[in-house]
């Protein structure tokens, strides 16, 4: 009997262990399920509403589930965008030297994949797919809808800055978090998630 | 017939009339905007303006860029305005002085950063893992396994006791 399963035993185990090594040596290059059936960008409106500044307040992602406050962040010591501290596990940052969400131009939001232990309000923010919706709650009473076009991953180190920071052509929102490979020390994760987004609509909270 | 026709051409002259009515709506009066209505400090932004008519030249000031002076082209009043790099941030008054006195104003929104170069670090590895070592390890750990197996059964099966 045990003889007789021994055929069909060896190949399971080689298949699996193939699989099992091909993930892992994924996953060591920074290779993402959610990427491969993320589908397609979708293309930004031709017509949108523009409104005056005012800060964002609140957050919200219903397809992953994200609930969150925003505070203001400007930039650190090394010229990067700041970030929530680590123990406001679900708060994100607004870069309050750029445009609010509404304004032309982009307003960029970022949060923490994860803590020291924890996952973080952005976790599962490269699960967006395009064509998702993402809603602002501004000061002034104003709720800012916004629509995902693509989700990428740039290096930390090779930011496409203009694409992120200087379109202002439209009123944008960029959504950024951390991922790739975990290096630690000064850079924690090797990579950046940015999620693009366009306003499509406004209305009152 | 005629008639027929007249009422189609008129729902058509509607229509036509319907889509093209949000971009003219102010184009009666006098106005100017910028586009984008928010920019970076030096960057550019297009001003468009209507004294009513769009025959002459009007001036448009702002502290934002100094004073340009808009020209007609086609229906508009059109001119493009750099604000300097060194612009403060804030709201910025822009006023428009037609030849006939009559004045409009909008806001231009001005951000001024420096831009973020590297990457924010938003994260403090809690979903880090290991990055695949342990996949690679089991992985191959059960290919060795399922090769010895195959070679064990190799070898048996060749053995004299066991029956071909």
């Amino acid at each position: 009997m045990l003889r007789r399963l021994r055929g069909p035993l060896a190949v399971v185990l080689l298949l699996v262990g193939m699989f099992s090594v091909g993930i892992g040596l994924g996953k060591a290059n920074g290779f993402s399920f959610a990427e491969l059936f993320r589908g397609p960008g979708k293309a930004p409106p031709g017509e949108f509403p523009v409104l005056g500044p005012s800060r964002p307040l609140r957050i919200q992602i219903p397809t992953i589930k994200v609930k969150a406050y925003i505070h203001g962040v400007g930039l650190d010591e090394r010229g990067a965008i700041d970030t929530p501290s680590l123990l406001l596990r679900n708060e994100a940052g607004w870069f309050d030297d750029g445009p609010s969400p509404g304004q032309y131009g982009p307003a960029i939001i970022v949060g923490h994949v994860d803590t020291k232990d924890k996952p973080g309000v952005f976790h599962r923010l490269d699960e967006l797919k395009p064509g998702a919706k993402i809603e602002i709650t501004r000061r002034d009473n104003r709720v800012t809808v916004f629509e995902v076009n693509t989700v990428e991953r740039f290096s930390k180190q090779s930011l496409p800055v203009d694409r992120i920071y200087h379109d202002y052509t439209r009123p944008g929102l960029r959504l950024i978090t951390c991922g790739g490979r975990w290096v630690g020390g000064e850079l924690g994760y090797a990579d950046n998630i940015v999620v693009f987004a366009s306003l499509v609509s406004a209305h009152k909270a | 017939m005629r008639s027929a026709l007249r009422v189609a051409a008129g729902a058509v002259a509607l229509a036509v009339a319907a889509l093209t009515a949000p971009a003219p709506a102010h184009a009666e009066g006098v106005f100017v905007e910028v586009n984008p209505s928010t920019i970076q400090a030096g960057f550019q932004v297009a001003i468009r303006a209507s004294c009513g008519d769009a025959l002459n030249n009007a001036k448009v000031h702002s502290e934002a860029f100094g004073t340009v002076t808009v020209e007609p082209v086609n229906v508009y009043l059109i001119a493009a305005a750099t604000v300097p790099e060194k612009k403060k941030a804030g709201g910025y008054n822009v006023k428009l002085t037609c030849p006939s006195r009559q004045t409009a104003t909008t806001t231009l929104w001005v951000v001024n950063h420096d831009s973020p170069q590297h990457g924010p670090n938003t994260g403090g590895g809690a979903l880090a893992g290991d990055g695949g070592a342990t996949l690679i390890g089991a992985g191959a750990t059960a290919m060795g396994l399922g090769l010895g197996v195959l070679l064990l059964s190799r070898r048996r099966g060749r053995g004299p006791l066991t029956p071909a």
